[in-house]
């Protein structure tokens, strides 16, 4: 093995499957909770984070170790999930099972009925993938506008325009089903 | 910023207030149900996607008549 590889991150980007492993152990729970942040449903989550270290695995070679594989991770796990939510539709997982789930929901404020809640969640589900990937992690997860940038291959400004027009399409659609802040 | 700066922007403060209430973050302390790194390594070893032989037929049939008629690429490019 030659002394450049001493680190793990160099040995996954000259294809050892050990240091792959190494990756996967460290980073899997923090990929993981990232899609499932952006899909809202355990069971995409997992199969989307097994897909999304099928395609590190097979970028190995384009990995830069000086840029850190957790954003790099991040990157390609917000894309298959993007992948996921432009090939499920509208009205996808979002919609009916987090629907189903919201009312119940710990941490939400029990002063905003469920009815609200679940008119919001389909608002949410009818954004443009691109738009409700940015609200999602920025208005309800509470990123910094920094990571979902970097997520998304876009800068802090496009972050910030499109929460703005998810905000304002989510606002429009609200308020037709007159729901108010 | 004027008056209506000022409220647009509150306005976009209570719309998103109200998104935060309704939708409660991911736990910090969520994770997979099983150790996935099987499921990983079986996906990675699969047997690669091959091409059908008709996949191949077709597209030799499109190069053909593309050929032939070159004036049929619009109409292709127009389907892609």
């Amino acid at each position: 093995m030659p002394e450049s590889w001493t680190n793990i991150p160099d040995r996954f980007r000259h294809g050892d499957p050990d240091a792959f492993e190494a990756l996967f152990r460290e980073h899997q729970a923090a990929v993981y909770r990232w899609i499932l942040r952006i899909v809202r449903n355990p069971a995409t989550a997992e199969d989307l984070m097994v897909e999304t270290f099928w395609r590190i695995h097979r970028a190995h070679a384009r990995f830069e170790p000086s840029r850190g594989f957790a954003p790099w991770a991040r990157r390609i796990a917000t894309h298959a999930a993007l992948d996921w939510l432009r090939a499920h539709g509208k009205e996808d997982a979002l919609s009916v099972e987090l629907a189903a789930e919201t009312p119940a929901a710990p941490g939400a404020d029990p002063a905003v009925s469920a009815e609200t809640r679940m008119r919001i969640v389909q608002a949410l589900a009818r954004l443009p993938p691109l738009l409700r990937v940015a609200a999602l992690l920025a208005v309800v997860e509470q990123r910094p506008h920094k990571e979902v940038a970097e997520a998304l291959g876009i800068s802090v400004a496009a972050v910030k325009l499109r929460v703005f027009r998810a905000l304002r399409k989510l606002r429009k659609d609200l308020e037709r089903q007159g729901i108010r802040p | 910023m004027n008056q209506d700066d000022r409220e647009l922007r509150n306005d976009e403060q209570r719309w998103k207030a109200l998104v935060e209430r309704a939708l409660p973050p991911v736990p910090a302390d969520s994770e997979p149900k099983c150790d996935l790194w099987p499921v990983v390594l079986a996906r990675i070893h699969a047997e690669p996607v091959t091409s059908h032989w008709f996949d191949w037929a077709l597209l030799s049939a499109l190069i053909v008549l593309v050929a032939i008629c070159p004036t049929s690429i619009p109409v292709f490019l127009y389907y892609l």
